[in-house]
């Protein structure tokens, strides 16, 4: 097997290069999916026969949830790339991704906030689900107050995946903390292996929501990451020309 | 359409101010995660023009 193309994919520029490729279409399917599934699942779907209207959070809740957990997976992934080899574009990667992480962390917990004002009763209970994602959060908050903590670049990058991987405990509480405990917070409707619990005609609206936040997330990724790109190597001669010929507009 | 009548699409049953405060809170989620990273790149381009053309400009004068 040829290792060329995993070395070329640690490259700052050929990432620069085949991102812009592939970033208006990304961009387009996101806005496409995730205007769609909005739309079907708050317009469309029917109400559900327990809780009425206010299920159709879970058209937002459920991506941003599932999005927290993945992103936090891909930021540990990326932080051990970069611990073990030193390789720096996963370094850029992985600060890249901690405010994505963190916002859709932020945003399931004040949907679930909201949803569970109307379901539970109130807004807030100190439930394993709930608890654990509040942890991740301030595994997220920790992780960029890190970073920006240090002014040697080397150091920050080393620290921030030395946590980032202790943190990936947190991950796997957060999955099966309705199974281990006794939670407030339902257990799974939506299941990769096995039959899903979810009628097909909210599931629908639910699996076209989650590849649009998918999509979207990997669109706001690439930007985020190009940005780092260029900033991290503007002393280089590709940059420096890249920069002369582009207009201030181009993302 | 499931609902009626945009009074019915509003209210949702007593529901309204929850969804549609979620669903403001996820477009705005969403907006951020577009907006800031294409502003804070083109502030960083600028920045680093600005540099590049001061540098340029010193090594004219020497």
């Amino acid at each position: 097997m040829k290792w060329t193309f995993f070395h070329r994919l640690s490259s700052p520029k050929w990432f620069y290069e085949i991102s812009g490729r592939c970033l208006v279409w990304t961009g387009a399917a996101a806005l496409a999916c995730t205007l769609c599934g909005l739309l079907w699942g708050l317009l469309f779907a029917p109400p559900d026969y327990q809780q009425g209207n206010s299920y159709r959070i879970i058209f937002i809740h459920v991506p941003a949830a599932s999005l927290a957990l993945v992103v936090y997976l891909a930021l540990a992934v990326m932080s051990a790339i970069n611990f073990v080899w030193k390789i720096k574009l996963a370094d850029m990667a992985a600060a890249c991704l901690a405010p994505i992480g963190a916002s859709f962390c932020s945003l399931a917990l004040v949907t679930g906030a909201i949803w569970g004002k109307p379901t539970w009763g109130a807004w807030w209970v100190w439930d394993a689900r709930l608890t654990s994602m509040l942890i991740l959060l301030f595994l997220y908050c920790g992780l960029m107050a890190l970073r920006s903590a240090f002014t040697s670049q080397d150091m920050a990058s080393r620290a921030c995946a030395i946590l980032a991987m202790v943190g990936l405990v947190n991950i796997p509480v957060i999955k099966f903390s309705v199974e281990w405990w006794s939670t407030l917070h339902q257990g799974a409707s939506l299941r990769i292996v096995g039959q899903s619990s979810m009628d097909p005609s909210m599931l629908k609206p639910l699996l076209v929501s989650l590849a649009g936040f998918y999509m979207f997330c990997l669109f706001v990724f690439l930007l985020r990451l190009r940005a780092e790109v260029v900033w991290r190597e503007w002393r280089t001669s590709w940059v420096r020309a890249l920069l002369e010929r582009s207009a201030p507009h181009v993302l | 359409m499931y609902f009626d009548s945009l009074g019915e699409l509003l209210s949702m049953q007593g529901h309204g101010f929850y969804v549609w405060t979620a669903y403001s809170l996820g477009f705005s989620v969403l907006l951020w995660n577009f907006l800031s990273p294409v502003l804070h790149g083109r502030r960083q381009r600028a920045h680093i023009k600005r540099r590049l053309r001061r540098e340029s400009a010193r090594e004219h004068r020497l």
